[in-house]
């Protein structure tokens, strides 16, 4: 059975479309990351999971049943850690132990609030008594923390739990989110822009743009400007000058992403070879990375200050002994390239 | 939704603490009520005699003090039991409307005019009607009531006595619309004539110190006498009054303790009221 | 200006030789004031969170409403409340004239808009992320108004506060509805306007600052426990 099934899932802010989501699919007892530009729509699944809020249309199954806000059942089991980390106003001791409160799970609640203390690394001594303006941010975020962690959750959903905290903080999160699921079988759900940190613990990775799930790995986003030429296709130069072209432009280019496809791409030591029906863009590789759940190595290239991401085998990267900072040749498919317009329809 | 229960609910237990406060029985007034005027209360003579007419009754009595306006009102609507002012054409036509029964005269003190040392208009020791003659042709400031009260009504009939127009829009005529000491205070601040009765200004000159700025200049006479009487609330009009407490505060008053205590009354070692219930 | 100081000094003779009219207007005062704050605050409270928290047709409106009926002036309330109590008013049966409790029911008029205007503007000053941080702890229909209220116990506090100063110093109502009775509804600010309407100005400020003492305990005592 699935912790999460969502079918056609719609929402709107205000009138403005935000989430268009046919069918998405959670394991049990698994670790799931979002990832995605801002405004992609992270925060709003996220608030879907975590009932938030009610879709504006479509259905969301938790386990088999149909989850709805203030359902009684599941909001006990479902924690989810806001990206802005808003205490009460109240000391931190019983922030952390407000869950607690009103699940009456009150049994040595001092020893349930030190040990969530101590598991995002603040000292119970120090801080139990501290009041909610007295914190850093970084401190403040673990706090929020602590207080998902005390109610040992089935469910951890978490928001950007790294982004705009000191570094000793982040990690401290990080860790305590691998402890969380480790010891109590949590899964997590996890947005976050700190790909590394994805990559290394997640099962499955889903990539959101605009509202929608893309897919499977991760996708290369060109944003325009975009120009028509002649024959149906369109144009972006890019930084350095090169031009990165596409056929099948739409009618209509403003605010459209053209979307390439890591299948569609190869990398290559000089652009000879090639191959025909491939163009061709001379980078630099700046990043690699380990997809841990399939064992390749996710490649970066920056060609003109543009991001291109394919995936690679262990073995072939250091055959070409390609490491951050080779220069290499970027093929793709200029007929494979797929466009998002802005919004959703 | 639930939160609109929620709100119902606390609203109606905020209804609830009032009610609870209102219960007839802790608010159930077993007093005789009366209305009476600041100025006669001022004066201190109800306290004096209050606990007299309890001891000779067994009745307790309240009393609130207003202007002669409200007093009568008050009556009328049924809100209290008996009066005690000093308006009589007032009260006559109260009694002929069906609002008051048996006008009991009680006692009487007098009215006088106050103005500063210099007096400016020279109306010291001339009649009421020449004095205000007097006023009215030299644009001397001349204080007002003006709010309907025992004294304010005696005021308007001394004007039309003297066969003038009361000068409503006459800019040294000051109408303030407030009690009697308080417009004494603005005749003095104005260097104004006032009319007053005998009894507030005997208070205010003690309070001077025994050297006030405004004096008595013009005094006696029938056209300045100030009649106190007790009207009870017609039962007839109100059915609730408590009419036998009223009449045993009527027939009270006019008896021959009472009059004795009115007569020996003093405000500050001055004899202030002169009881006449036989007359 | 002699009489400022004579009041001083009067006001702490009243105060310490147990000056019984004194302390018959105090505890009026008090006894007023206390059922009207507790009228107004049961009822006030919820409907300034529902005011404040729920989106419904005609908000706006309402909130126009609430807001000018903290112009009220107190002898307009007296004046409207006496028409009811008055025995020839629909309420005239139960007495209420010349009563302390018809006089805490006229200052309950008084305080209700005070204290749901500004409960409801410390509803709406509630960070956005409160409902969704209570929502995400678990928090149900009812821990959602109690977190919240909580949360904006600060101002609601300050509202409560408001009021109260409102209600313990105005004199239209007492005086409209009380009548000024010694021993029985006299409070502090119908005494100060009687000895005032005397001449007797010493008095009035004596009484004046019994008043601000009275007030000064109270805000002790709500500051006291802010602390905590």
């Amino acid at each position: 059975m699935a912790l999460y099934e969502l079918e056609n899932i719609r929402h709107h802010y205000n009138g403005t479309p935000v989430l268009s989501i046919d069918r998405f699919r959670v394991a049990e007892n698994s670790v799931t990351g979002l990832c995605g530009p801002n405004g992609s729509g992270k925060t709003t699944l996220l608030s879907l999971l975590g009932l938030i809020s009610p879709p504006a249309a479509g259905f969301i199954y938790f386990r088999g049943h149909r989850a709805r806000p203030y359902d009684g059942q599941i909001r006990n089991k479902v924690a989810l850690l806001p990206q802005q980390s808003f205490l009460l106003k109240r000391s931190v001791y019983q922030n952390v132990a407000y869950g607690l409160r009103i699940r009456k799970n009150t049994d040595n609640e001092s020893g349930q609030v030190a040990h969530a203390l101590s598991l995002v690394g603040l000292n119970p001594e120090k801080f139990a008594g501290r009041p909610w303006y007295a914190l850093s941010g970084g401190e403040a975020r673990r706090v929020a923390m602590a207080a998902r962690l005390a109610l040992r959750p089935e469910v951890l959903l978490l928001d950007e739990p790294t982004t705009s905290v000191d570094a000793a903080s982040a990690q401290l999160m990080r860790e305590a989110a691998a402890e969380a699921h480790l010891q109590w079988n949590t899964s997590l759900i996890i947005a976050s822009h700190d790909m590394q940190w994805l990559q290394g613990i997640c099962h499955d990775l889903v990539y959101l743009f605009s509202g929608t799930i893309l897919g499977k790995g991760k996708k290369t986003i060109v944003f325009g400007p975009w120009q028509h030429t002649s024959g149906g296709g369109a144009i972006r130069t890019l930084a350095d000058g090169q031009v990165l072209a596409a056929e099948n432009a739409p009618k209509d280019l403003t605010g459209t992403a053209a979307i390439l496809d890591p299948d569609d791409m190869s990398l290559h030591a000089s652009p000879d070879d090639t191959g025909a029906k491939k163009n061709t863009l001379k980078g630099r590789i700046v990043c690699l990375d380990m997809e841990q759940h399939t064992g390749f190595i996710r490649v970066l290239v920056l060609a003109g200050r543009s991001e291109f991401c394919l995936y690679l085998d262990a073995q072939t990267l250091s055959a070409r002994n390609w490491q951050p900072g080779s220069e290499v040749w970027l093929a793709y498919r200029p007929d494979r390239i797929e466009w998002k317009a802005p919004g959703l329809q | 939704m639930k939160i609109q229960f929620t709100a119902c609910k606390a609203v109606f237990l905020g209804a609830c603490i009032l009610m609870l406060m209102c219960r007839p029985g802790w608010t159930a007034n077993p007093d005789l009520l009366m209305a009476t005027t600041t100025s006669t209360d001022n004066t201190g003579l109800l306290d004096y005699l209050a606990p007299h007419f309890t001891e000779a009754t067994g009745i307790e009595i309240k009393w609130t003090a207003t202007g002669t306006g409200k007093a009568l009102e008050l009556g009328k609507r049924c809100d209290v039991d008996v009066l005690l002012v000093h308006a009589p054409d007032a009260e006559k036509q109260y009694v002929a409307d069906g609002y008051g029964i048996n006008r009991q005269p009680i006692m009487y003190n007098d009215f006088v005019v106050i103005g500063p040392k210099s007096d400016p208009a020279d109306i010291r020791g001339k009649t009421t009607k020449a004095a205000l003659d007097a006023i009215q042709a030299s644009g001397s400031r001349f204080v007002s009531r003006g709010d309907d009260s025992g004294t304010h009504k005696k005021e308007i009939a001394l004007w039309r006595a003297a066969g003038l127009t009361r000068p409503d829009k006459a800019s040294w005529y000051i109408q303030t619309g407030q009690g009697m000491l308080p417009s004494i205070n603005i005749a003095a601040e104005q260097s104004g004539y006032i009319l007053t009765d005998r009894g507030t200004y005997i208070k205010y000159a003690h309070d001077k110190g025994g050297s006030p700025p405004l004096v008595i200049v013009v005094e006696g006479g029938d056209m300045l006498r100030n009649q106190y009487s007790v009207i009870q609330v017609s039962p007839e009009n109100c059915p609730d009054v408590k009419a036998d407490q009223a009449r045993a505060f009527s027939g009270w008053m006019a008896g021959k303790q009472a009059q004795q205590l009115i007569d020996g009354f003093r405000l500050l070692d001055k004899k202030l009221f002169i009881s006449n219930a036989d007359q | 200006m002699d009489f400022i100081l004579q009041g001083t000094a009067q006001a702490l003779e009243l105060l310490f030789s147990g000056d019984p009219e004194t302390y018959s207007a105090v505890a009026a005062t008090l006894t007023v004031s206390s059922y009207a704050m507790a009228a107004s605050l049961a009822m006030g409270i919820p409907l300034g969170f529902a005011l404040g928290h729920l989106e419904f047709a005609g908000k706006r409106q309402m909130r126009l409403v609430v807001d000018t009926l903290l112009s009220l002036p107190t002898v307009f309330i007296g004046l409207l409340v006496y028409a009811f109590v008055s025995r020839q008013g629909p309420l005239g049966e139960m007495g209420l004239l010349f009563t302390l409790p018809g006089i805490a029911m006229g200052q309950t008029i008084l305080a209700l808009p005070i204290v749901i205007a500004l409960s409801a503007t410390a509803i709406e000053n509630t960070d956005a992320g409160l409902r969704t941080t209570l929502l995400s702890l678990g928090a149900g229909r009812r821990h959602l108004v109690t977190g919240t209220l909580w949360e904006a116990r600060h101002a609601i506090l300050a509202a409560a506060l408001t009021a109260y100063g409102r209600v313990m110093t105005e004199v239209g109502i007492s005086m409209m509805v009380g009548g000024n009775i010694k021993w029985h509804t006299r409070t502090i600010t119908t005494a100060i306007a009687l000895e005032t309407g005397k001449g007797q100005f010493a008095t009035g400020i004596a009484l004046g600052l019994v008043l601000l003492a009275i007030a000064f305990g109270v805000n002790a005592g709500v500051s006291f426990l802010r602390r905590k």
